[in-house]
């Protein structure tokens, strides 16, 4: 790495660390989701960037990741490492079962299956009310303890959501790195040729589709310990539809520009609450016009300003 | 060493190569010659396991693969130079042979015949600027580095689909001396290729293709004039040789 992104790195670390006590506790809140958000976002980016697949499905696993936190911890009363175990392995086992299948397609087709996959496993949210209880939701979910620490204020658990946030950037800047990272890329980009170097693409998709669950329902256990209830409203299409937009907007093959991307969708709809009922509106406008100005999204944009800047400098 | 037999092939349902059998021995140099939508691309498909075979088989070293998925058929010792290079442009020279490198340790474990540096020695280009993104180099540049990667699958048959298309005739000359020399090697060859002057100079005997199909097989004196007859040429190709 270049010593440059490392001084910048330092910095944004050092801001992330120091500056949350001294900001308002609602700001703190979003900071929150922003991190929750940005582990969800981030296996949701990985698909996008490094293998070209739009994955509309990863509210499912968010779901289950806070299904699976709220039923032991409530319901059977063990530890929260259970449920964060079990949610990880019923997503991971679930994105092979349906990854397998449903990756051999392409394009819109796949995009297509798995916006229906979301659908699908709403509907059955809705129906199991017995295991997720429905709309009435989950109540009572613990606060996380750790070593007798207890997670019980907004800045406790910034720190740790943020440093999950920051494990999960570490593994899949491995990954990007690493020779599997180079076969996603290329198989992305000539996926005939890559499958004449013997890249087994519908394998290595699937891995990466299992990585993605995992993430996202790493973020559904954290939000269910973080909002100690969760019901069946949280998971639906307009989240699914969220986790695409945080790394389209923030840049899907920029890791942090997955991070700059949830901030951007946590923080600027909350900005925008003092204009009343028009927020949404404005909101979707300045989607809108960030997409059509930037289409390699926030970061890309950064990196234009930035070159811009340079070669201003040196003019 | 690579046999098919009556194979039909296509596009999804339309099939494009009706019948075709033909085989490579070891150590064999076969051209595949035919005019403009003849099937030879189909076929260099079809043997890489990216057009599926309706019917007919395809063995390697007697190993049936007909059926196997792309992916699965470097490890019988096939390497496939696919139309238009399709090379990774974004990656480095490095990264492109890497990606290769690893894949032939893996799929043909304790058959190296191509290590590194015997790359770097047949292709300079590679030592010499290995970090250069491929994109910006020169079509002859990139042919060179499709055929190292191809190499360092350790095949037992190489398949080269037209790697004359687009180049230089000083750079096809460059990349025949090479071909020339893996072949004198004794690497098997299966050459595709629209430039009959350029398959015969390579190749022992040819199979000529028209509408999917092969309609005549060459060799001995009969190959090694039909690069010059204008006539047979003619005969087979119906356009008669390229310049």
């Amino acid at each position: 790495m270049a010593t440059r992104s490392i001084v910048i790195l330092v910095i944004i670390a050092a801001i992330a660390l120091a500056v949350p006590p001294f900001l308002p506790r609602s700001v703190v809140d979003l900071l929150v989701f922003s991190c929750i958000y940005s582990i969800a976002g981030l296996g949701v980016g990985l698909l996008l960037g490094q293998c070209g697949i739009a994955n509309l499905g990863q509210s499912v696993f968010y779901a289950l990741g806070a299904y699976a936190t709220a039923y032991m911890t409530v319901t059977l009363g063990v530890g929260a490492a259970w449920g964060f175990l079990t949610g990880v392995i019923l997503s991971g086992l679930i994105a092979l079962v349906i990854g397998w299948p449903v990756l051999r397609l392409t394009g819109h087709f796949l995009a297509l299956a798995t916006l229906a996959l979301g659908i699908v496993a709403n509907a059955l949210f809705y129906e199991w009310d017995w295991l997720t209880h429905g709309s009435l939701g989950f109540g009572g979910i613990p606060k996380l303890n750790i070593f007798g620490l207890v997670i019980d204020t907004p800045l406790r658990f910034y720190y740790l959501a943020g440093a999950v946030l920051a494990l999960c950037l570490l593994a899949s800047a491995n990954l990007i790195g690493s020779r599997t990272g180079l076969m996603l890329r290329a198989m992305r980009d000539a996926p005939e040729a890559a499958k004449s170097l013997g890249v087994n693409a519908q394998w290595l998709r699937t891995r990466i589709f299992i990585l993605s669950a995992i993430f996202g329902s790493i973020a559904g256990s954290l939000f269910a310990h973080y909002g100690s209830f969760v019901n069946v409203q949280s998971f639906g299409i307009e989240k699914a539809i969220a986790f695409l937009i945080i790394p389209v907007l923030g840049g899907a093959t920029s890791l942090p520009g997955v991070v700059i991307g949830a901030l951007f969708t946590t923080l600027v709809p909350e900005m925008l609450t003092r204009f009343g009922d028009l927020h949404q509106v404005l909101f979707g406008l300045t989607l809108m016009a960030t997409v059509v100005l930037m289409p390699s999204g926030l970061m890309g944009g950064l990196a234009s300003l930035s070159r811009y800047m340079t070669a201003r400098g040196r003019a | 060493m690579l046999q098919i037999a009556s194979l039909v092939s296509g596009y999804d349902a339309l099939a494009v190569l009706h019948d075709v059998s033909l085989h490579v021995k070891e150590s064999e140099a076969v051209a595949i010659i035919g005019a403009n939508g003849a099937g030879k691309t189909s076929l260099v498909r079809a043997i890489a396991g990216l057009n599926r075979a309706m019917r007919g088989a395809i063995a390697m070293h007697g190993a049936d693969m007909t059926h196997l998925p792309a992916h699965a058929r470097p490890a019988h010792g096939i390497a496939s130079l696919l139309e238009n290079r399709r090379l990774f442009g974004e990656f480095t020279i490095e990264e492109n042979l890497r990606l290769a490198e690893t894949a032939g340790r893996k799929l043909r474990p304790g058959r190296t015949k191509f290590e590194w540096n015997d790359v770097c020695d047949l292709f300079p280009i590679v030592r010499e600027r290995g970090a250069t993104r491929v994109e910006l180099l020169s079509g002859g540049q990139q042919q060179m580095v499709a055929v190292a990667r191809c190499l360092l699958l350790q095949p037992d048959l190489l398949i080269l689909d037209e790697p004359s298309t687009g180049l230089a005739p000083k750079v096809v000359k460059d990349i025949l001396e090479v071909l020339g020399a893996l072949r004198d090697r004794g690497m098997a060859i299966l050459l595709v290729e629209q430039n009959v002057g350029i398959a015969a100079s390579l190749t022992e005997r040819a199979y000529v293709m028209s509408l999917g199909r092969i309609v005549h097989e060459v060799a001995g004196e009969e190959w090694r004039n039909f690069g010059t007859d204008e006539r047979l040429a003619k005969a087979y190709l119906g356009g008669g040789r390229e310049p």
